[in-house]
């Protein structure tokens, strides 16, 4: 009969004080947390819980009305000319104030709710900006996406709806029974009767749910991942006709799911379902001790009635504190992972700021490990400014890494990285970002019109310079070809455009941006063959005159280099011009291993340049 | 509520079944709550009046203390059976949806997200089933209580009963009026969220390009706008939605003031029992409760039905089906007869005709976007042809249900999804039954023996979530092992060896010649040069076939073929600088 919007139900008391106690403090410090991050709201949410206080009490008035109309009625001279015009106007006064004020308690708390979670997002969309790369490793987009969604949303519902309601249902009870002891103390206990029932059917339910909740929860988790597995692999599995046997994983899951709730359903919906009622059991108490005190003159016609009214709901908002503390578990969850993030520390700024004045890049005994293991090993090199460098090797070797050290994604583990002689970490980031423009495989795009996507490379560029940016990454082309030229619109991710238009969107943001420093992941030129030739170019025009690092996957790509670095292990093991690198046995079988698998004869030392 | 009813039914088909009988319980369970007010009603007055025999007072008592206990029995099934009509419907659903996803065309999974699907799976479903579980029992025992006690106290007085049917019945459209706007709103509301959603995506994804441009704040502003635009609505929305809810709360305790007011002059008036009055207001009073928490739920329960919605909309995409046992088997020609298709209002192909021959390898070239990759999803029937038709030994394919068509097709795409399980069963979905001979002399042929063994547990190896822990060569050379496992005639690889080191793409070439012998291979590929070799090449452009050949004969043509060919060549020596 009552609201219970989730099974299992969750739980006041728990096993046993230890963990009660945990339990608690758990609750408290989620509590604590939540108001802290309502600080700047704090008044106002003070005023809706006031609010929504008064406004429940308020909802007692009408029923005291009764209670003072019956009085008159039931006493000797009967009721007095008037005297029902009082009671009205005062009762229907309360239910006018009393909706008032509830409105306007939720007006508050939504105000507030919408504002922390607001405030809330903000904060840590403001902070993530400031975590260095590795974040973004270690946390998949969708974890973040999710703390900042569905966790925050969370946070927004409790303190909107949750918070007032919540301390008005704890106000009502207490001023309810403080109201029936003062009227008729007897009638009130007798009122209470069903009360250590409630609390023995609650505590039969947290026996269940405390045995039960563990495995639901696994299942739960079992049940998600087959189904993400069943969706995302249904290529897969159609084109094996594997449909039965994933499937059946799913199948599985749901029968573990069903035999579960069924389980809890038989041992618990008993206790709930008697929970639900012993809250609405006062009645026969009431009216049968009113009976008998009334015979014996112990009480009055209109204090029974005012019980009748009154004391029978007098249990119902325990009900609700039920649900709201089940609730504040949830989103106990969700806060902790949002501290999680905002507790993560930001790259530390330095506090000299000074720009480097010259362009050379050097390492200088760099090693670097994401976890345990060394992905770089006493890396040492100098890249001279203006020159062109390759980075070359096996996959794995580290040469990727490396160059994402340049800007910065992650910091040394030990050793430095210098530019212009000065330590990247004493480089303020918004200059060090300044100073270097990459060209990565994946290609981010904004879901805004084209031309503001290369605008990006440089915010104040004027529409002529994002043009000729376009023009010089091969780009203008194929952007006028479309029906609204450089004010399209690319979708979620730059969804509607192929692999390599968005290539040289980013090549245009590049050039555009014309920083000293330039790190090229060569393999973009292969995301678009058709117009590999054109691409080519563009990039040579971005490299015009910088320092120049290239992730190179295919060989010829650097033959030219003035510096080619071999990366094997984590290690430089050898460096020099692509002739002098020959005689590196690595080298030259990578080399001779392109050459065979592309079946082409490559233009190679002393060959005729194609 | 109806309406919801049937979008439930839709949803659950005859999990709903499950419902019917608890409802009743449900009703019978409000008649035990309401019933022993009735009894009070004729007992009272005299309890007050003092005139009350002692046998008749506890004769009613016995009575309701039987209403109460029989609520005890009614509640436990209506609860449980509610309970069980939720986890059972919802299982159900599960189930039929799950049967459903894989009966879909596979051209559905490519336009709808992973996410999104794993949502309907996963929370539509289980709001759908917290609705059955409570929802619609709750609603019958709050809809039963008021009507009973409005019976008793017709019995009671006719003209004050009436009274509060007429507040009700303004109260009623309030209800109505915002169930429509929280309705029309959700929509909006939606939009918005999504919007702010892929903001934050947007952000998220992103904030590497932000950085890397130092335009973090750009990136901000524009989420923070979203953001913004999200809070000044809900709390609009929130507002007026309280206001109109609010409202209808204020009618329905307004008309118990109004019956106290107007009971006391009829009761100053003697036209009605003093001893009445007060009891006619506790049943007013119980009859109002439950209206309240059937408006607070069915609001509650308003917006968890956009959910429902889009579990409907998935089960109405339309399954693709074949002929009761029909199989390929006649040969294994592929042929196009004027082939074309569409999708988002888009001919991709256009009248494509050819024929590629069992026992040779057929391959498809051309800019993205002619087309290509599009012809070999048509094959399996990612999609069904819109004109024309493909038939595999001359019977059109549509003969053949997916499954058993994707029997005869080994497919070894771009991308390779691994299960959450150990690499021989990842390999063994090739073949179900395939001992570890055959599952290893497959992983052989793939050029994945040597490094599955080089890990710590081999075969035994469980790969993570998609896969995470190989490579991407490696997870390529997992896929086509499983293809060789498979054997199937009918051989399709869309751009298999894409990006790849060069020494992993050298040991899949090798690989895939294996695959090859004897099958009727159709192969799609952005470099020309790992299709060389094939027996015909089919060069598409915008959607249509341009020209078609062997190799030798197609450069020795002027046409696409020989420029792309040329523009390919010019660039695998091509170098960032010139020689200086």
């Amino acid at each position: 009969m009552q609201g219970v919007p989730l099974w299992p139900v969750s739980t006041l008391n728990c096993k046993c004080a230890g963990e009660r106690a945990t339990m608690n403090k758990k609750r408290i410090a989620t509590f604590r947390w939540l108001l802290d991050a309502a600080e700047a709201y704090r008044l106002r949410l003070f005023l809706a819980v006031l609010l929504a206080s008064v406004s429940t009490l308020l909802s007692l008035v009408p029923m005291v009305c009764v209670y003072w109309m019956a009085l008159d009625f039931f006493s000797a001279d009967g009721m007095a000319e008037g005297r029902v015009l009082l009671i009205a106007s005062v009762a229907l006064g309360a239910v006018v104030c009393r909706f008032a004020t509830y409105f306007l308690s939720m007006r508050l708390s939504h105000i507030c709710a919408y504002s922390i979670h607001y405030d809330l997002r903000s904060r840590i969309a403001a902070h993530i900006a400031l975590l260095p790369f590795g974040f973004f490793d270690r946390n998949a987009s969708g974890k973040i996406k999710k703390i900042m969604g569905e966790d925050v949303e969370n946070v927004e519902l409790f303190i909107g709806h949750y918070l007032p309601d919540s301390v008005a249902a704890l106000v009502l009870p207490v001023f309810a029974a403080a109201l029936l002891f003062s009227v008729d103390v007897q009638l009130a206990l007798v009122a209470l009767i069903p009360l250590p029932l409630a609390y023995f059917m609650n505590k039969g339910m947290n026996r269940v749910y405390r045995d039960k909740v563990g495995v639901y929860h696994d299942n739960e988790e079992k049940l998600n991942s087959a189904i993400v597995e069943y969706v995302r692999a249904m290529p897969v599995i159609k084109a094996f006709n594997q449909t039965a046997r994933s499937f059946r994983r799913y199948e599985q899951a749901l029968k573990n799911h069903l035999k579960i709730a069924r389980d809890w359903n038989r041992r618990a919906s008993g206790y709930a379902s008697m929970f639900w009622v012993s809250l609405d059991l006062s009645l026969p108490f009431i009216l049968a001790a009113g009976f008998l005190f009334l015979a014996v003159g112990t009480t009055t016609p209109p204090k029974l009635i005012l019980f009748l009214l009154l004391g029978i709901g007098l249990m119902e908002p325990f009900g609700r504190i039920i649900m709201i503390s089940g609730l504040l578990d949830r989103i106990g969850e969700g806060i902790v992972r949002i501290q999680a993030v905002l507790n993560e520390t930001p790259f530390p700024e330095p506090e000299t700021a000074s720009a480097p004045d010259r362009y050379t890049v050097e390492f200088r005994d760099v090693s670097f490990a994401y976890g345990e293991k060394n992905v770089l090993e006493q890396v040492s090199f100098v890249l001279q400014e203006g020159s062109l460098n390759g980075f070359v090797g096996p996959s794995g070797a580290g040469k990727s890494t490396a160059a994402r050290l340049i800007p910065r994604f992650w910091d040394v583990t030990q050793g430095e990285i210098l530019i212009g002689g000065q330590d990247i970490r004493q480089i303020p980031s918004a200059e060090l970002m300044q100073s270097i423009a990459f060209v990565f495989q994946d290609v981010y795009l904004m879901n805004d019109t084209i031309k503001e996507n290369i605008r990006m490379g440089k915010k104040t560029a004027s529409n002529e310079e994002v043009v000729a940016a376009a023009e010089s990454a091969a780009a203008h082309e194929f952007i006028t070809g479309l029906e609204q030229g450089y004010d399209t619109v690319v979708g979620e991710g730059g969804a509607y455009l192929s692999g390599g238009e968005k290539q040289r969107i980013s090549i245009a943001r590049a050039l555009l941006k014309d920083a000293p420093i330039v790190i090229l992941d060569e393999a973009t030129a292969f995301a678009d063959p058709e117009n590999e030739s054109r691409i080519q170019r563009a990039l040579k025009r971005l490299m015009a005159g910088k320092t120049v690092v290239v992730i190179a996957h295919r060989l010829p790509a650097i033959q030219h280099a003035d510096q080619i670095l071999l990366f094997d292990r984590g290690r430089i093991r050898a460096s020099g011009t692509h002739a002098e690198l020959l005689h590196d046995d690595l080298y030259g079988s990578l080399w001779s291993h392109y050459e065979k698998v592309t079946g082409w004869q490559l233009p190679g030392e002393g060959g005729k340049h194609a | 509520m109806l309406e919801m009813f049937t979008t439930i039914r839709k949803v659950a088909g005859n999990g709903v079944n499950y419902l019917r009988i608890p409802m009743v319980y449900a009703a019978l369970e409000g008649f035990c709550i309401a019933a022993p007010y009735g009894v009070i009603a004729f007992m009272l007055p005299g309890v007050f009046e003092g005139r009350l025999q002692q046998d008749v007072f506890w004769t009613g008592f016995l009575l309701i203390v039987l209403f109460y206990g029989l609520r005890i029995v009614f509640s436990l099934k209506s609860y449980g059976g509610g309970l069980r009509a939720g986890y059972e419907a919802g299982t159900a659903v599960r189930l039929h949806l799950g049967e459903h996803l894989r009966k879909l065309p596979m051209g559905f999974f490519n336009v709808h997200d992973t996410g999104e699907l794993t949502n309907r799976l996963f929370h539509n479903v289980a709001m759908v089933e917290m609705m059955i579980s409570h929802f619609f029992t709750q609603s019958v025992a709050n809809l039963t209580v008021p009507v009973v006690l409005f019976l008793f106290m017709l019995l009671l007085n006719p003209l004050m009963a009436l009274i509060l049917l007429a507040m009700l019945l303004v109260a009623v459209p309030l209800l109505a009026g915002l169930i429509r706007m929280v309705d029309r709103e959700s929509v909006k509301r939606v939009e918005m969220i999504d919007a702010a959603n892929s903001r934050i995506l947007e952000y998220v994804h992103g904030i590497g390009v932000f950085k890397a441009f130092n335009v973090t704040g750009f990136g901000f502003a524009r989420l923070e706008k979203a953001l913004d635009r999200l809070r000044r609505f809900s709390i609009g929305f929130e507002v007026k939605a309280f206001a109109v809810s609010l409202s209808y709360s204020a009618v329905l305790e307004g008309g118990f003031v109004l019956l106290l007011v107007l009971g006391a002059f009829l009761a100053q008036k003697g036209a009605l029992g003093l001893s009445l009055l007060p009891v006619f207001l506790i049943l007013a009073f119980r009859f109002y409760r439950p209206l309240h928490r059937f408006a607070e739920n069915a609001a509650l329960t308003r917006s968890t039905f956009a959910g429902a919605k889009a579990v409907e909309e998935v089960l109405e995409q339309p399954e693709q089906t074949g002929k009761e046992g029909c199989e390929p088997g006649g040969g294994f020609d592929i042929v196009f007869r004027d082939v074309s298709f569409g999708y988002r209002g888009k001919t991709v192909v256009h009248d494509v005709s050819f024929t590629a021959r069992e026992h040779s390898m057929t391959a498809l070239v051309g800019p993205s976007g002619s087309g290509k990759s599009t012809v070999t999803n048509l094959i399996a029937r990612f999609w069904d042809v819109e004109q024309g038709c493909i038939e595999i030994g001359g019977v059109d394919i549509r003969t053949f249900a997916p499954e058993v068509l994707l029997g005869s097709i080994s497919m070894v795409f771009q991308e390779v999804y691994l299960f959450n399980d150990t690499l021989f069963n990842n390999i063994r979905i090739g073949r179900e039954g395939a001992t570890r001979q055959d599952v290893e002399k497959a992983a052989r042929a793939a050029h994945c023996h040597d490094f599955i063994m080089a890990l710590p547990e081999g075969y035994d190896t469980v790969v993570g979530e998609s896969g995470a822990t190989l490579s991407g060569g490696e997870k390529q050379r997992v896929a086509i092992a499983r293809a060789i496992l498979k054997d199937a005639p009918v051989v399709l690889l869309d751009e298999a060896t894409a990006s790849l080191d060069p020494g992993n793409d050298e040991l899949i070439q090798v690989a895939i010649d294996t695959l090859v012998r004897s099958k009727t291979v159709v192969v799609v590929a952005h470099r020309l040069h790992t299709v060389a070799r094939a027996d015909n090449i089919i060069v598409m452009d915008e959607g249509r076939i341009v020209q078609s050949g062997t190799h030798e004969e197609l450069i020795a043509r002027k046409g696409l073929y020989a420029d792309m060919w040329r523009e390919q060549r010019l660039a695998a020596g091509w170098s960032l600088r010139e020689r200086q």
